[in-house]
């Protein structure tokens, strides 16, 4: 993040800790759109990323207050949704199980490269819907967030080491089930 | 060396990889003379670089289906779930059992053989009596009258956080 943008967002963040509504709404326009793709990889469903961005931006805007103005926001945001989509995830395995829902175009359209891509994303999707909830959260905020292992674990509370050994695990589930086709 | 220590080996090379070869490239000379012989570490090598490539693209951003800022303005315009108020009462509730916990403890100190008989009927036992320096019965009686007022009073704030 350069020093400009680290200004702006501090001044943003201040202005909706003060309750500004134009604030607080470029706050949620600005990061809407990345934590949605987190919680649709994490829920493997759009209607429940849907509601998970929600959730998110109702917690994270109501205890704003407590958000230490200067420091940076996104990692914050991906910090609740990433809690607040394993609480989801844990609530859907009490439910009957549901299929998982992929947000992907008809992949009987577009071109036959992007048709191939699609399909390739959409199979590595069900394999990694079917790993544990804190395996898969680990795949997806390291590969989806770019995050490091260090960053991963401050997220879910865990040991670096700790989360190593969980993504060593969950890339050989995900090798085994998903075989040469990847 | 085993096949087990290979594969560990290959996950620890694997950041940064775009190519089978690349990775065979990074590892030490033990790890790619096993690969030369075992072809199912060899196959588990293409396999680990071929979905290392897969994991990178889950980045791709797609295209949110709507705007959320107006549901999102309008949620944080209703009042606070119950949640909170939940917590707060849990709270309320973990502080009212201290309260009156202490009370029957404080109970202990005063000279009251019915009450001793009655802390051992019902308990089974009897509590230690408190032997705190400069504690006297009558401040005992005082610091039980306090925690039961105050465990009533939390009790009357959880009624209305309802």
């Amino acid at each position: 993040m350069s020093p400009a943008h680290q200004r702006d967002e501090r001044a943003l963040v201040l202005a909706a800790q003060r309750g500004e509504q134009p604030a607080l709404e470029e706050i949620v326009r600005l990061h809407q759109a990345s934590l949605w793709r987190l919680g649709s990889r994490l829920l493997g469903s759009p209607s429940e990323a849907q509601d998970l961005v929600q959730e998110t931006f109702v917690a994270a805007l109501r205890g704003l207050e407590r958000f230490q103005a200067g420091r940076p926001l996104r990692p914050w945001l991906v910090t609740i949704a990433t809690r607040l989509g394993l609480n989801m995830l844990r609530t859907r395995r009490r439910r009957p199980s549901e299929p998982l829902e992929e947000d992907l175009p008809d992949p009987s359209s577009g071109p036959e490269g992007e048709v191939e891509r699609r399909l390739e994303l959409e199979n590595l999707m069900a394999a990694v819907g079917t790993l544990e909830a804190v395996p898969r959260a680990i795949v997806v905020l390291h590969y989806c967030e770019e995050m490091s292992c260090a960053e991963v674990g401050a997220v879910l509370e865990m040991t670096e080491s700790a989360v190593k050994v969980a993504l060593f695990r969950a890339r050989e589930r995900l090798r085994t089930r998903l075989g040469g086709s990847s | 060396m085993s096949c087990e220590s290979v594969r560990e080996c290959l996950q620890e090379n694997l950041e940064g990889t775009r190519h089978p070869l690349e990775l065979a490239a990074r590892l030490p000379d033990w790890a790619q003379r096993h690969l030369e012989g075992c072809p199912a570490c060899r196959e588990a090598s293409w396999q680990l670089v071929s979905l290392e490539c897969s994991l990178r693209r889950l980045n791709e951003m797609s295209p949110m289906p709507v705007d959320l800022t107006a549901g999102v303005m309008a949620a944080l315009q209703r009042p606070e779930p119950v949640v909170a108020a939940s917590r707060e009462r849990f709270w309320m509730r973990a502080a009212a059992v201290l309260l009156v916990s202490l009370c029957l403890y404080a109970s202990t100190y005063v000279s009251f053989p019915p009450l001793q008989a009655g802390w051992q009927l019902v308990s089974g036992w009897s509590l230690p009596r408190l032997e705190l320096p400069g504690l006297s019965e009558s401040l005992a009686l005082v610091g039980a009258a306090v925690c039961l007022v105050g465990a009533a009073a939390l009790n009357w704030r959880w009624s209305g956080a309802h």
